[in-house]
């Protein structure tokens, strides 16, 4: 059984989401992790870093986080090949980390968005998506307002080269387009994996709609995606 | 000691920020304003010295310990800078030394 953490920072507020789909609508063997915890993290399969302001985004947002007792051992288990998430603050923890590449800067629009978006689905071959089909078109939230994604040429190159770019912001009918991007980000991503292909950072929140009770539950499949791995 | 560390952003990186800045500034006239770009400065109060510089012990002349010292704190405002102040993905760094008037 897929054994998952939640992480908590001073300022997480998406954790009890993320651990209610793992533990109850999941099934995975779910615990907390506190920002300051040490030697907890050796028997799990998957940390998940959530959503919030962690340190009240003091700084840039996650550049706190990241030098935090907890992360120091979340990226040696990053390192090990362990599995990690980071969803919108979570990615951006993991950008600073430079556990992925590129960072997370102002949304264009320098507004705070919260709503429903589109996503194609751009690379099945991951741990993470491989419930999904490729280029399907899925209807998540977004609540963010640092999430245009930023990244140097010649990475971006080597990102395009190994499939690193998992979602990408899109139209109902599947067209990546600069009317459905809604902060600016590079190429509209809205999600990456590492290169080894065991850490994924994320904007949309998967967590917000993987069961029937919320408007759609097209993010159900990324956390089964990543409970296949273990079954 | 006082030491300024300035933090921008990348001449590649668009400041969002600083184009509503200037679009305000435009707006209400100042239409001489072509760009904006905001900065961050980080002003530090430095006392003591870094561990790096390691014990007192031997026979330093005062100067040679200071000269020591004041080595050893600019490389340590300079790792840090890199580390935590300034993300170089995105941003550079200029740091500045105040002199103390004594």
């Amino acid at each position: 059984m897929l054994k998952a953490a939640v992480v908590r920072f001073p300022g997480s507020n998406c954790d009890r989401d993320c651990f209610h789909v793992l533990q109850d609508v999941l099934g995975a063997d779910t615990r907390f992790l506190w920002h300051k915890d040490h030697n907890k993290i050796k028997d799990l399969d998957l940390v998940v870093l959530p959503g919030g302001f962690s340190y009240g985004d003091y700084l840039r947002c996650g550049a706190i986080a990241r030098f935090s007792p907890v992360m120091q051992e979340v990226i040696e288990f990053a390192e090990r090949g362990g599995m990690v998430v980071g969803i919108c603050n979570g990615f951006q923890i993991l950008t600073e980390a430079q556990l992925l590449p590129g960072m997370l800067v102002r949304n264009r629009s320098l507004k705070f968005i919260c709503k429903y978006i589109n996503l194609r689905v751009e690379n099945t071959k991951t741990q993470f998506t491989s419930k999904y089909n490729d280029g399907e078109v899925i209807n998540i939230p977004i609540a963010h307002g640092e999430g245009n994604y930023t990244v140097e040429d010649d990475v971006w190159a080597e990102m395009q080269a190994n499939s690193q770019v998992v979602f990408r912001y899109c139209s109902a009918d599947g067209s990546v387009d600069a009317a459905s991007n809604p902060n600016g980000s590079r190429d509209n991503v809205a999600g990456i994996v590492n290169k080894r292909g065991n850490v994924l950072g994320m904007m949309p929140h998967p967590e917000r709609a993987a069961e029937p009770l919320m408007k759609t539950a097209h993010g159900y499949r990324f956390f089964e995606s990543i409970k296949n791995v273990f079954a | 000691m006082k030491v300024k560390v300035y933090v921008s952003l990348r001449e590649s990186v668009l400041d969002p920020q600083g184009q509503a800045i200037c679009e305000a500034l435009n707006r209400t006239g100042y239409d001489f304003v072509t760009d904006v770009r905001v900065s961050k400065v980080f002003e530090l109060e430095i006392n003591g010295e870094p561990k790096t510089l390691g014990t007192k012990s031997g026979i330093f002349k005062a100067e040679i310990y200071d000269a020591k010292k004041m080595k050893a704190i600019r490389e340590q405002v300079e790792k840090f800078a890199g580390e935590l102040l300034a993300n170089p993905i995105i941003e550079t760094f200029r740091i500045e030394e105040e002199e103390e008037d004594d």
